[in-house]
């Protein structure tokens, strides 16, 4: 309960920005950390709460993000449809994956994920008819939403709502089947709980969120091109979960923000944004595998 | 006819790249039980080595490859010492990360220092093709396919009959056992990424002759060397070899015969689909957990 | 009387190494059956085979009546199959009490969508459900470790705390692998102890896998033998152990378990 009041006032607190800073410069950046706070809380209900390795998110942001672009293109259908519509695709595809994927594990597990994410980039860049390949597709922005702090209360709006149910989930009885499986799955099963499946959901559940950000994200830049759904993408969002710390509700919320603002601020930062980004991988799992979430706990306890 | 073995050969030029990047893997992997994301960019930045020693240095083709392996060694063993064993100490569930991280840091290092435009570096051999029975390959293409041979054999009898390639064969085995014998673990692990990073780096060297090379150039190389080692059973040397040149003929044959698009995509699907079928690989053993 | 579980020529071979073969055993309600047998007699492959971790070569397994032999370890459980094992398994990053409601939670919690939507229900049950675990753990003295980590315990508790995860979900069977393994002389006792309270004061049903023999033989109404995967004998305790065949099995291989 504590934390749903929390997520609200963080949120309030947001929402007050564009009044208060105001610049098309500082709400772009709170949008796209509104989406990769989705990313990062919803890829952590894989690698934190389930304890698998996922570098196939961006696949899913894709795959979202090309549903709603396509839907629009082909029946031009609005944002209301079309961001259920992407929720549901990329969840469905989640679910297809997580079917042979799911048998494997460790090692195999992500090498997998990868293969599939390579998969998914080759398959919009190459399928030129389809996806429009290296040049993408076009998207309308949101009627009744095109001024940008407008579009900013609506991803913020749609974030809240995803934290408080990834939230919800983690606090459920699937939080607590997932925890197990992560400590003992042989044990888990042998208490009742029907890993495969379990583990199945909980993948399809994180895939769907991602599909949603990527829906937001279509809308924000206007358009979907491959190239913004690469394994680098992927490896984004795992260096938010981990820099964060991963299996903690807040960990993933600091690392997408601190991972999508501290570049903008060291604005020499900015250009080495990735080196930074596969820098901190390393460092983090050096020094503080438990995230920066793991050490403020840490620290508390003291 | 004619073409189907064109396509053969241009599929054994490339199966050898493939072999040699996957052989060092395939060391990492079974002796050290080491993912490593990062071993695509160990192609890479062999690739630019050979870039920057021929055109830059103005070396001729022998000292060239020696420089790469050379560089490539020592870079292994860096990378071991700085990264690999402090992470895998503390936690080793954290080491596929960090080298997912490396991968990162490096390519986009690349990136910046050497730009995006592909390179090629000089082979210093006559330039033309040479003509075997009905097919055309360049002196390049030929090379590597020589090198490559070269190569695998050293490694084959280095493994087979010296103590360091005992050493290598026992740790696979049992680790436990190998140290208990008196094996040096530590010297192990810093001779097999050595041994895995100038593989990979010699592929990568070979292949900017032919093929150029970019900040990227390791990201599909990676995935398809574990593709390679998956379905070769991880940790087996001769299943790396056949399905290193597999994976480099049925590429070449589905370019040659369904267009260039699927090519990247053909070895990525079958993979995916032996794992489905086999979770432990084509030549792996399923463990019963209980 | 009740057949709770039946192996009907319950066959398992590992790649042509045959672990077990053609058992046939049953465990009747309210018995404490002891299974025994050098090391590498199949023990473990029995257990495993009935708990649904293992799926049987050839043959069947029948809980109460039903067949179920390859089912799922998880469907196996909801039948009311508990089981410890050997090597102590308790779920780390949980605490005491929280194991046994995780137990709880699996026979009697509310659903998956029903936990999401209904959160003061959820809580309601978890309230009555820590209540359960924790009156549970009093059996066992463990009550004033409900809130340490499961695994800050020694040996002889995490134990007990296995055991008070299997009677907590009633069960209709509880299979022990090895309860005694490495504990002491005085926790051994208490386990003797337990095991009888278990039966006599609770009804459970229990398969013994014991090496030790002084627990075999203080609480067994019947004892079942094996020797490379084959039943050599069925009977009672004082009787089995001066069976030739059982005798020749473990002096055969050198004296392989003592109490």
């Amino acid at each position: 309960m504590r934390t749903i009041l929390l997520i609200l006032l963080a949120a309030a607190a947001f929402a007050l920005m564009p009044t208060i800073v105001g610049g098309g410069y500082f709400i772009n950046i709170a949008i796209v950390v509104c989406i990769y706070i989705i990313l990062a809380s919803s890829l952590d209900i894989v690698m934190g709460w389930t304890g698998l390795y996922s570098f196939a998110h961006a696949a899913f942001l894709g795959i979202g993000a090309y549903t709603a672009a396509i839907l629009g293109r082909d029946f031009g259908t609005t944002f209301w449809i079309n961001l259920p519509m992407g929720m549901i695709v990329a969840g469905l595809f989640g679910f297809l994956l997580g079917l042979p994927l799911l048998r494997a594990q460790g090692h195999f597990l992500a090498i997998m994920t990868i293969a599939f994410q390579t998969i998914v980039y080759l398959v919009l860049s190459q399928w030129t008819d389809f996806t429009g390949g290296q040049y993408g597709i076009e998207v309308e922005p949101v009627a009744g939403f095109t001024a940008l702090s407008s579009f900013f209360y609506l991803v913020l709006a749609f974030a809240t709502i995803c934290l408080i149910a990834i939230r919800l989930l983690t606090q459920s009885r699937l939080g607590d089947s997932l925890q197990a499986i992560r400590d003992d799955e042989t044990l888990a099963r042998t208490i009742g709980i029907n890993s495969k499946a379990i583990k199945l959901v909980a993948f399809a559940i994180s895939s769907s969120f991602a599909g949603g950000a990527g829906v937001l994200l279509a809308y924000h830049i206007r358009g979907v091109t491959p190239d913004d759904y690469t394994v680098l993408a992927s490896a984004t969002v795992v260096a938010m979960v981990v820099l964060g710390g991963r299996g903690r509700f807040w960990g993933p919320v600091m690392g997408a923000a601190l991972l999508i603002v501290l570049p903008e601020l060291l604005s020499s930062l900015a250009e080495y944004k990735h080196v930074f980004y596969g820098a901190v991988l390393i460092l983090v799992t050096m020094l503080a595998p438990q995230g920066l979430a793991g050490k403020f706990l840490e620290w508390r306890a003291r | 006819m004619i073409l189907l073995q064109q396509f053969l050969a241009n599929g054994v030029v490339v199966g050898s790249s493939y072999v040699l990047v996957a052989l060092g893997l395939t060391l990492i992997f079974g002796i050290l039980k080491i993912v490593n994301f990062a071993h695509g960019e160990f192609y890479m930045l062999g690739g630019y080595v050979a870039v920057v020693g021929t055109q830059l240095l103005g070396l001729s083709p022998i000292p060239s490859i020696v420089l790469v392996i050379t560089v490539m060694a020592v870079f292994g063993c860096l990378v071991e010492r700085f990264i690999f064993l402090p992470i895998g100490k503390k936690d080793p569930t954290n080491v596929i990360i960090a080298s997912f991280g490396l991968s990162i840091l490096l390519q986009n290092l690349a990136l910046k220092f050497a730009g995006p435009e592909p390179m090629a570096a000089q082979s210093g051999l006559p330039r033309g093709a040479i003509q075997i029975g009905d097919i055309f390959l360049t002196s390049e293409r030929l090379a590597i396919v020589a090198v490559a041979i070269v190569t695998v054999t050293i490694l084959l009898l280095v493994l087979r009959y010296t103590w360091v390639g005992l050493s290598l064969r026992a740790m696979s085995e049992n680790a436990t056992v190998a140290r208990i014998c008196g094996i040096n673990v530590r010297r192990v692990g810093v001779v097999t990424f050595a041994i895995g990073a100038a593989l990979a780096g010699l592929s990568g060297a070979l292949m900017s002759t032919v093929f150029t090379v970019q900040p990227n150039a390791g990201s599909l190389i990676v995935m398809k060397a574990f593709v390679i080692v998956v379905l070769a059973g991880m940790g087996s040397i001769e299943g790396a070899i056949v399905a290193g040149l597999a994976l480099g003929i049925i590429e070449s044959l589905v370019t040659g015969y369904l267009g260039s698009e699927l090519r990247d995509i053909v070895g990525f699907i079958f993979v995916m689909c032996v794992l489905a079928v086999r979770p432990q690989g084509l030549f792996g053993i399923k463990t019963d957990r209980s | 009387m009740a057949e709770i579980i039946k192996a009907e020529g319950l066959t398992k071979a590992f790649q042509g190494m045959v672990a077990l073969n053609a058992f046939d055993f049953s465990v009747n309600e309210g018995e404490i059956v002891g299974l025994i047998g050098p090391n590498g007699s199949g023990k473990s492959t029995v257990v495993n085979l009935l708990s649904g971790v293992l799926a049987p070569t050839s043959g069947r397994v029948l809980i109460e009546g039903k067949d179920f032999s390859g089912a799922a370890p998880h469907v196996v459980a909801k039948l009311g199959v508990a089981r410890t094992f050997q090597m102590i398994r308790l779920f780390s990053s949980l605490t005491v009490e929280q194991n046994i409601v995780l137990a709880l939670q699996e026979q009697s919690g509310p659903g998956y969508f029903s936990s999401f939507v209904n959160r003061r229900n959820a809580l309601a049950w978890r309230e009555t459900a820590s209540a359960k675990a924790r009156k549970t753990l009093a059996l066992f003295e463990m009550e004033k470790h409900a809130e340490k980590l499961a695994t800050d315990l020694s040996i002889g508790q995490q134990r007990m705390v296995e055991l008070a995860r299997g009677l907590a979900t009633n069960p209709r069977i509880f299979i022990l692998d090895e309860p005694a393994a490495g504990l002491s002389p005085i926790n051994v006792d208490r386990l003797i102890e337990m095991i009888r309270r278990m039966r006599d004061e609770f009804g459970v049903t229990i398969l013994l896998v014991e090496h030790v023999m002084r627990v075999v033989q203080s609480v067994c109404d019947r004892v079942v033998v094996l020797d490379y995967g084959q039943k050599i004998a069925d009977g009672r305790p004082d009787l089995v152990v001066k069976d030739p065949k059982v005798i020749e099995a473990y002096i055969g291989l050198g004296r392989s378990s003592n109490a």
